[in-house]
């Protein structure tokens, strides 16, 4: 299924590469030498980044590690069964994303609009399956097909919670209560980019006893592309998470005419 | 001469059109070449000692090379850098877009938002690669290019819409 919106800007593509074509000229670079550096300097250098997302988390038990590794299983979408997941996503600057429910089984997923206007009407669904999505308007019909792969929510980045643990990011640990409920607070920044490199500052919260996520906080600050200061926050709360058997009846919970909660 | 040399030649070789081409969709053309070379000198410094596949990878130093020089031309011009990324700089690739409808809705995206759909949709690169490119992760690269391309579709239907009206009442 061609990507239209994609295909749209590719045709656009103000420059080729063979424009290019017999403009290099290596000997031409001036090359400084290259800094020999000793294998020995950068062990130190690993084995601190690998440490510093135990170290900058208190040392009260469980480990941090055990922490990160029970919320990125609690998330995992390749644990088996149908993960279901309702969320309410608000932010700092008005716009409400409303309610919308969520399931995943593997690489097909399932987004229904329940209220609110943020991305699209109340009623409207999202399937993800095959590396297609189509979206369907509230009467059903289909409005648009394209390539692609849809991360469904938020507060279903485990993997890129790992990856940053793993890449040694700092990622602190703190031990809170959400809304009255006992909660882990897992704190990280991403990676910014030109032009203004924003903070982008993730918080992620899961509940202390099953490590389910309970609330997920997008907070970017700096300044945007006009250089006007700018500081907004996204906030997506986990109203219901839970793992559903894969069982055929909770596989219809996959299909656009499927049960709908 | 190296082999050191010789690999990072090989991998020059390779890839300097796609680099310049990179740049050519940025930045004038004038200064194209400038920050290509200037990308290889970097890398030479930083190339890690085993890279099988280095295009993101020299995409992901481009894109550093292109920060530094769009805040040396601010400085110099005296102006803020947001005030010249709105503004189409002389030679600026925005206006080479010969989809008009397209240009003026990719101009009001966030530099961010454009430079996720540039990678995937100009450079061609797969998700993965895009995220190498974009120093982050693949679902985070992800959410950012799905937000980027909902943006994107709703300012091209903002634009549509006023057209459908004004043929509806005509």
């Amino acid at each position: 299924m061609p990507d239209t919106l994609l295909d749209r800007v590719a045709a656009a593509n103000p420059a080729t590469a063979a424009e290019f074509d017999g403009l290099a000229n290596f000997d031409a670079l001036k090359l400084p030498p290259r800094r020999r550096k000793r294998l020995l300097a950068g062990i130190p250098a690993i084995a601190a980044a690998a440490l510093a997302a135990v170290v900058l988390m208190p040392a009260s038990a469980p480990s941090a590690k055990e922490v990160l590794r029970s919320a990125v299983d609690a998330m995992a979408l390749d644990q088996g069964g149908i993960l279901y997941a309702q969320t309410s996503v608000r932010t700092s600057y008005g716009a409400d994303y409303g309610t919308r429910r969520i399931w995943v089984r593997g690489d097909t997923v399932r987004f229904l609009q329940v209220s609110g206007t943020g991305d699209a009407p109340a009623g409207t669904q999202e399937i993800t399956r095959g590396g297609t999505i189509t979206r369907y308007a509230p009467d059903g019909k289909a409005t648009m097909s394209e390539r692609g792969e849809m991360v469904p929510g938020e507060i279903f980045r485990s993997a890129a919670l790992l990856d940053a643990a793993r890449a040694g990011r700092q990622v602190t640990l703190e031990e809170t209560t959400l809304d009255g409920r006992p909660a882990y607070a897992l704190h990280w920044d991403e990676p910014s980019g030109p032009p203004h490199h924003p903070k982008i500052e993730m918080t992620l919260w899961v509940d202390r006893d099953t490590y389910v996520p309970l609330r997920f906080a997008d907070h970017s600050f700096g300044r945007d592309v006009n250089n006007k200061p700018f500081d907004e926050t996204l906030t997506e709360t986990v109203d219901t998470f839970q793992r559903l058997s894969d069982t055929p009846e909770n596989r219809r919970l996959l299909e656009v005419n499927g049960p709908r909660g | 001469m190296s082999d050191r040399t010789e690999e990072f030649r090989a991998i020059y070789s390779a890839h300097h059109a796609a680099l310049c081409a990179y740049f050519a969709r940025r930045v004038g053309r004038g200064e194209v070449e400038d920050l290509a070379a200037e990308t290889f000198v970097v890398a030479w410094r930083k190339l890690p000692r085993k890279i099988e596949h280095p295009l993101p990878w020299l995409y992901a130093v481009a894109g550093k090379v292109l920060a530094n020089h769009r805040r040396k031309t601010a400085r110099r011009d005296g102006v803020h850098i947001g005030d010249r990324l709105a503004a189409a700089a002389p030679g600026d690739p925005a206006e080479r877009l010969s989809d008009s409808g397209l240009a003026d809705a990719f101009a009001q995206l966030s530099e961010r938002d454009r430079e996720a759909i540039r990678l995937v949709a100009w450079e061609g690169l797969s998700l993965a690669d895009a995220a190498l490119a974009a120093r982050c992760t693949t679902p985070a690269f992800t959410v950012r290019l799905s937000r980027a391309r909902r943006r994107l579709q709703g300012l091209l239907e903002d634009d549509f819409a006023p057209t459908m009206e004004g043929i509806r009442h005509a």
